[in-house]
């Protein structure tokens, strides 16, 4: 089977670049698979990683993302064509955005097999959070792009409450539930041991300045430090791309504080060394736009999660089995309490590692991507049958059926 | 020697065994000739001339095993308790007829008894009865009863073949035995046939190695044959079907376009749909044994598994259709409505199936369950 997966894709650190790696990375231990990653192109040219076939055909932020994919997608000649997106996947501006939400609906139509992983809905973002202008106009867009992506031969979304949205509000037909994903194939067991060495570690990770903010965590930090002083907040992770300069700026006020420790961008390989550090991950959202993949992270490497008591983040954790403790979103007390029972709760602390490392072991990135796998073999075998499926309802009067047989179906029987 | 036989169909130890769709296999077709008429012949070729044959099933069901009845067999039908009272009685009448010997014979078991050797056995051992096993003492439900001892018939018939009421010697056969008990044993002696281990020809004219072809056998140009195999009288195999690794299409069977027999058993009057992969099953009566999985399955689409009706019935059958075909089209082209959409194969898969009541898509997942759909390993792969 021959996959195109368009994404972004490192080096590229644009959204759902390291999704979109480790969706690459197992349909490449697949030897039946040919992969092509459509990836975005780079603002200066960089190496691409070894083993994959990447080619660079879309561009940020650009109008002709869709036509330009197109041609590439023509010219490969796919069975699947695979979408990894966000809304703001092709641009953060409404119109490269919009058309490039697009290129699905015009895969399909030029007769690919089309599938899109939709990380989150515009109907359950928090527009005010994420720092629109106009949202009521983004909501129609977004509204409008949707219907386009549903357009698609199937949709995969990453928490079952999407699923919903799409089927009772748009309608929409061949939507799938499948989990978030671990990014592992085999996750290790936590070492107990690496926590609390000198203060426990609280984690906070992700692309900050929007929805994801550190007000909050760093006003609820002060509450910890005065019960647990030798407590320690790691704050890893970039700016948000509509956000530039935030996490400069939260650090240059917190240069004093030595308990507090900036990070910046975390490239792959260090990330094990610091979730397996970590007592706690914190997860101080206002609102959510979609499965976090930070949580999926944290279970990963077995580590208990506190997290803003946000709706969608309630349904992941108890459709995946995950231990989160929640607090009051926007309350720092709130916040701070869980954060102090669940440290000095050695016990709570392993149940719930335990937990979310055992939901891990369910959710490995082979299983998931062998459902997608699944859903596209069925729909290849679908179509093979097609044909044959509507010759057989020629009624048995016709005469000549099998001269009709050959010269429908000739590709049936390279015998003849 | 006056020797008959009285030929047993039915009584079955356990229900649902000896045979397929309610049919008795000795009543089937196996290489083009029903397993009765075989041993018929058979007995024919050891001088037993005389046979009477005792079956439960319905009347309508014989047409089945057209050929065996003879001039001068008698054949009856009895359900239930009336067949050992039926079986007893054909009994008595060869032995008020003269008969010296009476050889029961149920089928059951095919056995390629050397009778001539059986007879001589009897007649030796001096018993009343006697009973045929195999090498390993299973008995076969075949005997052989001295006509004068109406008693010992009785009894035995009475206990339904299972005990009699002297004991005697056993003839012990070490020659060919199938139980047929099921419809592996019926595909293995199709099997065993062609390879000549059972004494079965197929009844054909073979056209090249190992390929027989019945009388008015249609195949397409473009079918494929692919040795051993057998198709049946007045059967019709289709254009790219194929049929391999002994495959059997027994008599007024019809195998559709793009068809693939893999070693299988198409029963008489079957109509095989176009584009399946019938791989290690016996299909007919609208159902599917499949000898892998040890299942039975009826198939209630015709467009994939049918019986065939007679020639006649089949035109007016058609004609009837196409008339009807057109009224309706042109009814819906006057009165501007639309017929009723058959749906296409995704979404006859969302549709819930019939037994399971469930849909194949699970509602989590959108998965279907793993193994219902495939594709053939043959034509564009």
């Amino acid at each position: 089977m021959k996959i195109c997966l368009v994404t972004a894709f490192p080096p590229s650190r644009r959204g759902l670049n390291e999704y979109g790696y480790h969706i690459a990375r197992e349909l490449q231990r697949d030897p039946l698979l040919s992969l092509t990653v459509l990836a975005d192109e780079l603002p200066s040219a960089e190496p691409e990683l070894d083993e994959f076939d990447v080619v660079r055909c879309w561009s940020f932020n650009q109008l002709k993302n869709s036509s330009r994919l197109l041609k590439c997608i023509r010219d490969i000649r796919p069975d699947v064509v695979w979408f990894n997106l966000l809304f703001s996947t092709f641009g953060d501006q409404p119109i490269p955005a919009f058309a490039g939400l697009m290129a699905p609906v015009l895969s399909r139509m030029t007769g690919h097999y089309t599938h899109v992983t939709l990380h989150h809905l515009m109907d359950n973002i928090n527009l005010k959070d994420a720092g629109i202008r106009f949202p009521r106009v983004y909501r129609a867009a977004g509204y409008t792009a949707t219907r386009m992506l549903l357009m698609a031969n199937s949709i995969s979304v990453l928490l079952p409450a999407y699923r919903r949205t799409l089927m009772e509000r748009y309608r929409g037909e061949n939507i799938h539930f499948r989990a978030h994903g671990i990014l592992s194939a085999r996750p290790e067991p936590p070492n107990y041991n690496l926590r609390g060495v000198n203060g426990h570690r609280i984690l906070a990770f992700g692309k900050w300045g929007t929805y994801k903010r550190l007000e909050l965590l760093i006003e609820a930090f002060r509450l910890v430090a005065k019960k647990m002083p030798t407590a320690r907040l790691v704050i890893a992770g970039s700016n948000h791309p509509m956000t530039p300069g935030y996490v400069e700026s939260v650090a240059a006020q917190l240069k004093n504080c030595p308990n507090v420790e900036f990070t910046g961008y975390v490239a792959e390989e260090q990330i094990p060394g610091l979730f397996r550090s970590a007592s706690v991950m914190v997860m101080p959202y206002s609102s959510a736009t979609g499965s976090s993949g930070v949580a999926h992270l944290a279970c990963e490497y077995g580590v208990p999660i506190v997290s803003a008591d946000i709706d969608d983040f309630r349904e992941m954790a108890e459709d995946e089995g995950l231990a989160i403790l929640f607090y009051g979103t926007g309350d720092p007390q709130s916040l701070a309490s869980r954060l102090i029972d669940l440290l000095q709760n050695s016990e709570l602390q392993r149940e719930m590692s335990e937990q979310n490392f055992s939901s891990a072991l369910r959710m490995t990135m082979p299983q998931i991507i062998r459902q997608y796998l699944r859903s596209f073999d069925l729909h290849k075998r679908a179509k093979a049958l097609e044909p044959i499926s509507r010759f057989r309802r020629l009624p048995a009067w016709v005469p000549s059926r099998s001269a009709i047989f050959r010269a429908a179906a000739p590709r049936w029987s390279p015998w003849m | 020697m006056d020797v008959k036989a009285v030929i047993l169909i039915g009584g079955a130890r356990n229900e649902g065994t000896e045979q397929l769709g309610g049919i008795p296999i000795g009543l089937l077709d196996v290489l083009g000739r029903p397993i009765l008429e075989r041993v018929l012949d058979r007995l024919e070729k050891f001088g037993i001339s005389g046979a009477a044959v005792v079956t439960e099933i319905p009347a309508s069901s014989v047409p089945l095993a057209r050929g065996s009845i003879r001039p001068g067999m008698q054949w009856s039908e009895a359900q239930g308790s009336q067949f050992w009272r039926a079986a007893e009685s054909a009994f008595n009448d060869f032995a008020q007829g003269g008969s010296e010997l009476v050889l029961v014979v149920r089928l059951g078991a095919y056995a390629e008894l050397d009778y001539e050797d059986l007879v001589q056995f009897h007649l030796d051992a001096g018993c009343r009865v006697t009973r045929v096993s195999d090498g390993a003492g299973i008995p076969l439900d075949t005997f052989v009863i001295s006509a004068s001892r109406r008693n010992d018939a009785a009894y035995l018939f009475r206990h339904e073949l299972q005990e009699m009421r002297v004991p005697c010697d056993d003839y012990r056969f070490a020659g060919y035995i199938n139980h047929l008990r099921d419809p592996k044993d019926f595909r293995v002696l199709a099997l065993d046939g062609f390879a000549g281990i059972a004494n079965l020809p197929p009844c054909g004219k073979q056209i090249k190695p190992g390929v027989w072809l019945g009388e008015n056998a249609r195949i397409h140009r473009n079918a494929r044959l692919l040795a051993p195999c057998f198709v049946g009288a007045n059967s019709n195999v289709r254009a790219a079907a194929l049929l391999t690794r002994g495959s059997v299409v027994e008599h007024h069977t019809e195998v559709d376009c793009g068809t693939v027999v893999e070693n299988s058993s198409i029963l008489q009057t079957t109509k095989v749909g176009a584009g399946l992969d019938v791989t290690h099953s016996v299909v007919g009566f609208q159902k599917i044994w499949n000898l892998r999985r040890a299942v039975e399955v009826e198939i209630e689409d015709r467009q994939l598994v049918s019986t065939l009706r007679s020639a006649p019935v089949r035109m007016l059958n058609n004609a009837a259709e196409m008339a009807l075909m057109f009224t309706r089209t042109m009814a819906q082209t006057l009165l501007g409505r639309k017929s009723a959409r058959t749906p296409e194969l995704r979404e006859a898969l969302c549709q819930p199936a019939a037994a399971l009541k469930t849909s194949e898509h699970t509602r989590e997942e959108g998965l279907p369950a793993g193994d219902l759909l495939s594709v053939r390993r043959y034509g564009n792969e």
